[in-house]
């Protein structure tokens, strides 16, 4: 069985589940069923990173995407309604500006080079000789070359990232403090359940 | 040994279809968590026999990641929509 | 070594049966909570006889020279195992169990909105 196809029909299937699932999300009313499927849509993603070798990228999609990131919608959903307000009127002009934008951009991707492609100006810089040669024996000796990348050759950049991330939670954490609840919390848990804290 | 696998993967690729339609079509909410939590476990599976099929099992950290992602993501929605009672719980619409 | 490599082939077949079936009764049962039974049992079925037909195919590779990482591998399908196994049936629980406190009623036999009685009569034949 090469291998080839095998990755390509892995990667058709789960591109036509992540069709789906957008037209879905853009057509459903229910908020609560958005953010369930928007769930579903970056564990999907994720798999897509792992089939395309970027296990990195696919542990932060998991982590961010389908974990926190369901949460704080959940979060935000009881502050507000579930239900979706209708639209007033068609709305046609950011139809427009969407397909425009859309359509620019794939516009552009015709000029960019094939995927892993060996002549492409980002393999040619030679930084990337320097990084590839000298990160495992000489001077990191870790054997994920991305982790050294990310961990000491471009630290400051990773500790600028995880500076603007703390910053958002606390943010966060501080706006979500004082809400006030539309909801009532339901009958069955007035009387106190064992082993909830 | 490589083909197995890869009946396998179909297999894992065609339940994790079905769940989305019942988180599609779903009436009640918990039908959709129901089938959230059973992708979830799909997609662990599928992660690990990809894996194996690439001859590449340093996938299965992702696999684990995803396992307990999953579960903690399950339960901390269930704890939450036991504090919203606004919807109706046959199906999810709100009641007017 | 072929015993495993047939052990692990019937193990990896009957996993993924399992969780077809698993898959199929979420989709054509009628109500809610049969559809919880049927992915909390068939899903980790399932899930499990896959992980442990991995096992088995990753003992395969063992070279005769000596251990070359598949411990690792090993340990790692076991804790990937042992997680699903815990916890698959906790999250089927604790769905029912937030449905059920939520008021979620069973579709019962002699409910008014069960199905048609000639209907599962039609099934059995």
């Amino acid at each position: 069985m090469p291998e080839v196809t095998v990755e390509l029909f892995v990667d058709i299937v789960l591109f036509s589940f992540l069709v789906s699932i957008a037209l879905t999300i853009a057509r459903i009313r229910n908020l609560f069923v958005a953010v369930m499927l928007s769930g579903i849509f970056s564990l999907l993603s994720a798999g897509l990173f792992t089939v395309m070798d970027a296990v990195d990228v696919a542990f932060t999609e998991a982590a961010v995407g389908a974990g926190i990131s369901t949460v704080l919608m959940l979060l935000t959903l009881d502050l507000t309604t579930e239900q979706e307000t209708d639209p007033i009127q068609p709305q046609i002009f950011p139809l427009i500006v969407a397909l425009c934008t859309g359509g620019a951009m794939l516009y552009a991707t015709q000029d960019m080079p094939a995927f892993g492609d060996p002549s492409a100006p980002v393999h040619q810089h030679p930084l990337a000789d320097h990084f590839i040669n000298t990160a495992l024996q000489v001077e990191m000796h870790v054997p994920n070359m991305v982790t050294s990348v990310l961990g000491s050759y471009r630290g400051y950049d990773t500790l600028g990232e995880t500076t603007v991330v703390f910053t958002a939670a606390v943010a966060v954490m501080l706006l979500m403090r004082g809400r006030r609840r539309f909801s009532q919390p339901s009958t069955i848990d007035a009387e106190p359940e064992e082993g909830v804290s | 040994m490589i083909s197995l696998f890869f009946v396998v993967n179909v297999a894992v690729l065609v339940t994790m279809g079905i769940a989305l339609s019942r988180a599609m079509l779903g009436p009640t909410r918990f039908d959709r968590i129901l089938a959230v939590n059973m992708f979830g476990t799909k997609t662990v599976l599928l992660i690990a026999v990809y894996g194996f099929l690439t001859n590449r099992p340093e996938f299965l950290d992702l696999a684990l990641v995803y396992a307990l992602i999953n579960f903690i993501g399950v339960i901390a929605v269930l704890k939450f929509s036991a504090y919203t009672a606004m919807t109706d719980a046959e199906t999810d619409e709100v009641p007017r | 070594m072929i015993v495993l490599h047939v052990i692990s082939g019937v193990l990896l077949v009957l996993g993924s049966f399992f969780s077809l079936i698993g898959a199929v009764g979420l989709l054509r049962l009628p109500d809610f909570y049969a559809r919880s039974h049927a992915v909390g049992v068939a899903d980790t079925m399932g899930a499990g006889l896959i992980m442990v037909g991995l096992m088995v195919h990753t003992l395969t590779l063992i070279d005769s020279v000596g251990l070359h990482g598949e411990v690792m591998v090993l340990i790692k399908l076991a804790a990937v195992l042992t997680f699903l196994l815990v916890t698959s049936p906790i999250s089927g629980h604790a769905v029912t169990r937030a449905a059920w406190r939520s008021g979620l009623m069973p579709v019962l036999a002699d409910a008014p909105n069960a199905p048609d009685a000639t209907a599962e009569g039609g099934q059995d034949a």
